[in-house]
């Protein structure tokens, strides 16, 4: 007879819950979803030329080969004497990913911490920040940490980061090992490369890395109102069950 | 039997009458009839789908299927709240965070009062960066000085003196008396003192009315002079505290010539009465309520004064000669005031003795317009005519002006402008010449003659050059150098910059000659002295923390000959020991390089670095945080904004800034990526007219490239801005190559830059369009360092508070964070607590069911007693009957049983006597068997008929 009756009940709580969720969905729509949102307008404007428009960032202390690295991706060469960047500069390039066309405008800035006032207002536009520094110049990798500090500082708490440590060709002179990058790396919870822009090792990868990276999280962007709802929906769902079982309980 | 049949009546009544007490909770469906209330009960309860046990509150809740949807709601209402309370916070999350926002913005309602505020402001700062010591004691005194009636007694004067300087009133006392005295001696015996005094308070009220106007508006009526009367009013007020004559002297005479420098030279000898009229025109013009008293005294002291002036016989003369004997006295007076006053008055002390500096070039200036002066006096009355005293407030006030309207451009305010631009400049240098010691200056004057010296001995063998390193056609180009020009400049830069800066202009945009680069560029700096050599030398040795970082910058660009590297090395090195605060910073190799290539040695090329610097203002743009270089960056905006707005709209909305592109501009000198050729010019010119000038440079190519920007998309912008811009003067582009290639030579001598091969451009057109094209006035730069400084303050303001805020978010993320823990904690607490509420519900019901249950059975059993009972007590007829014979029955049945019972034990009796007998017959039937077996083994035969028969008998 309480059978019955269970069965009843239930069947008149479904309900009652998808109501419940519709309500809590609407609602978390902030400010991120908002930009998700604008970030595929944006895309869909210019749909013509390219897919995605990812804006990245060279940071690193002066003379690491910022300026190599990017003249090695985007002409595919390299010159020793390269002058040291005033202010900032900029390259564009553009590459496959994944059958998307994704354009790359990439910002080259000066090392020096005096060019903080130019530079510092170039991370807040940017979806990704790539920390250079040189493998044979320790202190160089001791400024990491304070690029961070300016990451944080500065640009969007959703930035992606990249540490690249540059020219890992030379080999003898090396005195920042790969394991404490890479852990420092892990402890940042950043991806790591080594690369060299004079034997172009991995500087395609690196900014391909950080390009596919962007692109992930911008998709998982775009699907932020559904996560949103999932998760809403493990709530939901947890009480639901909690609901039956209580109810599966109680006979 | 009877009997029987009534006992098995008796047994069915019984238990069908326990039967029916013990069925009542589930069988009384077949009573139901019988009992009327129950059977309604019962039949309700039939039809809730068989529940017989819901209470009827509960049935009826249960067939309607809203109702029962509400009561599960109210199951789930706790939780449902829970899920609601959820996104409620979330809300009240987003609520607080919009109240920051909000709270941001209302901050910024706030700003317009601060704005407000620092309008009123924004005019200090700036002023104190002219002039250091607080412009607005300056004021003050000026005011003090105002208020004392002006001059005819020395008692006055002294009063003054008592107001402006109050630490060594005492030996300003003593000098007083003597220069009162000598004052006196002068009003009494010559007329020239007195027109010198009668200067002063001119002067004093010129000064007066350009400080209104600029109080009254920082950016417009500030006078395009603003500098070199903020230089004037402090000189003039430590003179006038002073009162020394020769000093007075100096200051009629050269600010005047500033003031009014496009005036010919003819007309400077009147200057004192000029320079009278006009300002009290101004001054007339202005509110009478702080100058009332002011304004009429020193109109009608004018008078007098200028009377006494025309009666003057040949005044030119007389002054010229009165000027030489004031100059020994005043170096006289120089010499002994300096030891007195050792501590406090020490600056202001310097300047004086500097506005006329002891060194050659200004004496000499000063004679020259003594011999100026001595030109006729007709124009002197001419002067004094009304016509005069118009057209030249007219001009006075349209250069003032000039800044606030630059649309309008005439040639004359153009000129005008453009003279300021170049006289500012000189009058920092020796502005800052003036700040420096006497030893400095006399180790400055060495090195000026120095060079000369150079200068000489390069014209002297020029010939000789000529003939053997110049083809033909450089010859022609050295015939085409204005020698003479360049000789005067050498000798005598200052009179040169302040009377002949349309000149001096036009050559140095032509381009200094190449061989005398260096020379000329020191003569503008003033920067060659044994004094910044030996400093050089010291530091030379000097370890410096940002070597290293050098080295790198200098390795991995060319930007001299290997051979010169080391020198490059060594002079940005010692000037990063030099100048801490600005240490090293990128892009000075690109400064230095070309100082280096055009200097004798590494300590001349150093030098001009400190001027450059430190006069110039350039270290502003290499200090940490680079104020120079944003303030830069702002006015080009501004600049750019106001020559083609369509222009910086179309980059503002291609998102293109300045700093993208114009950061290496300035910082470089556009050496960055422009060829030498041009950047030596650009050069050229900033020595003549400041770093400022970098911004016609800016402008012009921006605007020259203009059509070509205008069709660009972002990226394209970028690249065109930064490596295209100069291609515009690429010779293909124009016709008159020949002017060009003569240019050429000079870059020609710096093999680091330049190839064979590379393209050769019209850097003449180029430094002329930028020189002819924009025009830029020190007026309009300062309104913008108005604004910008305006702007930046705001701006650091909202950064400070942005940054408090992001600390606040962070504390209230994390707070978030914990309450959104805690949350989750107490969720879980809810919903557990829900669900055990729902279960205890549940449970509530169910026992409420089984409560009904038992109160309905409680009720029937109740109702069946009752019933019982009344049946009971029901009198019943047949009662009495049936009772007796019951017991009767019951006697008659005991003794009937008794009978039985007696008959029965006879039957037992008879039956064991019948046992018995079979006992014995029996036993007699054994023995009767064993004799027959032994009768059967005595006889086989007989044996088996024996047994059959026995059988038979048996049976």
């Amino acid at each position: 007879m309480g059978g019955i009756q269970r069965k009843k009940n239930r069947s008149q709580k479904k309900p009652a819950i998808e109501h419940t969720q519709r309500g809590t969905e609407r609602i978390p729509v902030g400010p991120r979803s908002r930009q998700a949102r604008k970030e595929t307008k944006r895309n869909a404007i210019m749909n013509s030329e390219y897919d995605y428009l990812f804006k990245l960032l060279l940071i690193g202390n002066s003379g690491v080969g910022k300026s190599c690295l990017l003249l090695r991706f985007s002409d595919d060469t390299y010159t020793n004497d390269y002058i040291s960047t005033i202010g900032v500069d900029f390259k564009i390039k553009t590459v496959e990913l994944d059958g998307k066309t994704v354009k790359l405008q990439i910002w080259d800035t000066a090392g020096q911490e005096r060019f903080r006032t130019i530079t510092s207002s170039y991370y807040r536009g940017s979806h990704g920040i790539i920390i250079v520094y040189d493998v044979t110049d320790q202190e160089s990798f001791n400024g990491v940490k304070m690029w961070l500090q300016e990451i944080d500082r500065y640009a969007t708490s959703t930035v992606l980061k990249l540490l690249v440590g540059n020219k890992c060709d030379l080999k003898d002179k090396r005195v920042v090992e790969y394991d404490v990058a890479k852990e420092f790396a892990d402890a940042n919870k950043m991806p790591f490369l080594e690369t060299s822009a004079l034997d172009s090792t991995n500087v395609e990868d690196a900014f391909l890395t950080m390009a596919r990276q962007i692109k992930e999280s911008m998709s998982q962007q775009n699907l932020n109102e559904t996560t949103q709802k999932k998760d809403d929906k493990g709530n939901v769902n947890l009480k639901g069950q909690s609901l039956t079982n209580t109810s599966g309980g109680c006979c | 039997m009877s009997s029987d049949g009534f006992l098995e009546e008796l047994t069915n009544t019984i238990s069908s009458e326990i039967d029916e007490r013990g069925e009542s909770s589930n069988g009384l469906v077949s009573k139901g009839e019988d009992i009327e209330p129950m059977a309604l009960n019962q039949n309700e309860g039939e039809t809730t789908s068989g529940k017989p046990d819901d209470t009827g509150d509960v049935a009826a809740e249960l067939q309607k299927g809203t109702s029962d949807e509400n009561r599960d709601m109210d199951f789930i209402e706790p939780n449902k709240s829970t899920v609601e309370n959820h996104p409620l916070e979330s809300t009240d999350i987003f609520q607080s965070k919009q109240e920051i926002i909000t709270s941001e913005n209302s901050s910024e309602y706030v700003h317009p009062e601060v704005k407000t505020g620092g309008a009123s402001l924004d005019f200090k700062p700036e002023e104190k960066e002219e002039t250091p010591t607080d412009v607005l004691k300056q004021d003050h005194i000026k005011r003090s000085v105002e208020t004392n009636d002006v001059p005819d007694t020395e008692q006055r004067v002294e009063d003054r003196e008592q107001d402006t300087e109050e630490h060594d009133s005492e030996i300003n006392f003593n000098e007083l008396s003597n220069l009162g005295g000598i004052i006196k001696h002068y009003t009494e015996g010559t007329n020239e003192s007195e027109k010198n005094i009668d200067g002063i308070f001119t002067d004093s009220e010129k000064n007066h009315t350009d400080m209104i106007a600029t109080e009254n508006n920082p950016f417009d009526d500030q006078g395009i002079n603003e500098n070199i009367l903020e230089e004037k009013k402090s000189l003039f007020l430590k003179k006038s505290s002073k009162n020394e004559p020769a000093a007075i002297i100096t200051e009629v005479d050269t600010p005047v010539v500033h003031e009014a420098p496009f005036k010919s030279p003819s007309q400077d000898n009147n200057e004192t009465y000029v320079a009278d009229r006009p300002n009290t025109a101004i001054d007339s013009n202005k509110s009478a309520q702080e100058q009332g008293s002011v304004e009429e005294t020193p109109i009608t002291d004018k008078q007098s004064s200028s009377d006494q002036v025309r009666k003057l016989p040949p005044i030119p003369v007389q002054y010229s000669n009165g000027m030489n004997d004031d100059m020994s006295k005043k170096e006289g007076f120089a010499a002994p005031t300096q030891p007195v006053t050792t501590s406090p008055p020490l600056p202001p002390r310097q300047s004086t003795t500097t506005t006329a500096p002891p060194i050659l070039p200004p004496i000499r200036k000063q004679q020259e317009q003594k011999t100026k002066n001595a030109v006729p006096p007709p124009l002197e009355k001419e002067m004094k005519s009304e016509k005069f005293r118009k057209i030249f407030e007219e001009t006075k006030r349209s250069s003032h002006s000039h800044g606030a309207r630059m649309g309008s451009k005439t040639a004359q305010l153009d000129s005008t402008a453009e003279i300021n631009l170049i006289a500012s400049r000189y009058r920092k240098t020796s502005h800052h010449l003036n700040k420096e010691g006497e030893e400095t200056r006399e180790s400055l004057q060495e090195g000026q003659s120095f060079l000369r010296s150079t200068y000489t001995s390069f014209l002297e063998n020029l010939p000789e050059y000529n003939e053997v390193e110049e083809v033909e056609e450089g010859d022609r180009e050295m015939f085409k150098i204005d020698w003479s020009f360049w000789t005067q400049v050498v000798n005598d830069f200052a009179t040169v910059a302040s009377n002949e800066p349309e000149k001096l202009e036009t050559h140095v945009t032509n381009g200094i000659p190449p061989q005398i680069r260096g020379i000329i560029w020191q003569l503008m700096t003033n920067s060659k002295s044994r004094e910044m050599e030996d400093i050089y030398e010291t530091l030379l040795n000097t370890e410096s923390p940002h070597e290293a970082t050098i080295r790198i910058d200098l390795r991995r660009t060319k930007f001299v000959p290997e051979d010169k590297m080391e020198s490059l090395f060594k002079i940005i090195k010692v000037y990063s020991v030099y100048d801490p605060d600005v240490g090293y910073t990128q892009g000075m190799g690109f400064i230095a390089a070309p100082l280096l290539i055009n200097c004798e040695n590494e300590a001349e090329s150093f030098g001009l670095m400190v001027g450059l610097m430190k006069n110039y203002g350039l270290r502003e743009l290499f200090l940490p945080g680079m104020p120079g270089l944003m303030l830069m960056l702002y006015q080009f905006d501004r600049l750019l904004e106001e020559h083609s707005p369509t222009l910086y709209n179309r980059l503002t909305r291609e998102g293109v800034s300045s700093t993208m592109y114009a950061t290496q501009w300035f910082l470089t000198f556009f050496a960055y990526k422009f060829p030498l050729e041009f950047v030596l010019r650009i050069f050229d010119i900033v020595f003549v007219e400041g770093i400022e000038v970098l911004l016609k440079f800016a402008v012009n190519l921006t605007l020259k490239n203009e059509e070509n920007l205008v069709r660009l998309r972002f990226d394209e912008l970028l690249e065109f801005l930064k490596d295209e811009l100069f291609t515009y003067y690429l010779l293909a582009n124009h016709d008159n190559n020949s002017v060009l290639q003569m240019q050429l030579p000079g870059g020609g001598a710096l093999e680091g830059y330049e190839d064979g091969s590379s393209p050769s451009y019209n850097v003449d057109l180029f430094v002329h369009d930028a020189m002819t094209g924009v025009y830029i006035t020190p007026l309009t730069l300062r309104r913008y360092k108005g604004e910008f400084m305006e702007i930046h303050e705001l701006e650091q303001k909202k950064e400070n508070h942005y940054e408090s805020l992001r600390i606040q978010n962070h504390q209230l993320q994390r707070e978030a964070q914990e309450l959104e823990h805690d949350y989750s904690v107490l969720n879980e607490e809810n919903i557990s607590a829900a669900n055990e509420l729902i279960e205890h519900r549940l449970n509530m019901e169910m026992l409420l069911d089984e409560k009904n249950d038992l109160v309905n059975t409680i009720t029937d059993i109740e109702q069946q007693i009752e019933e019982e009972i009344r049946k009971q007590n029901m009198p019943n007829p047949d009662a009495s009957l049936p009772k007796a014979d019951l017991k009767e029955d019951l006697e008659r049945t005991i003794s009937r049983n008794n009978e039985v019972m007696m008959e029965n034990s006879q039957m037992e009796e008879r039956i064991k006597e019948l046992q018995q007998e079979i006992d014995e017959l029996i036993s007699i039937n054994k023995e009767q068997v064993s004799t027959a077996s032994l009768l059967e083994s005595d006889s086989k035969g007989k044996g088996k008929k024996g047994w059959t028969g026995f059988k038979k008998v048996f049976k």
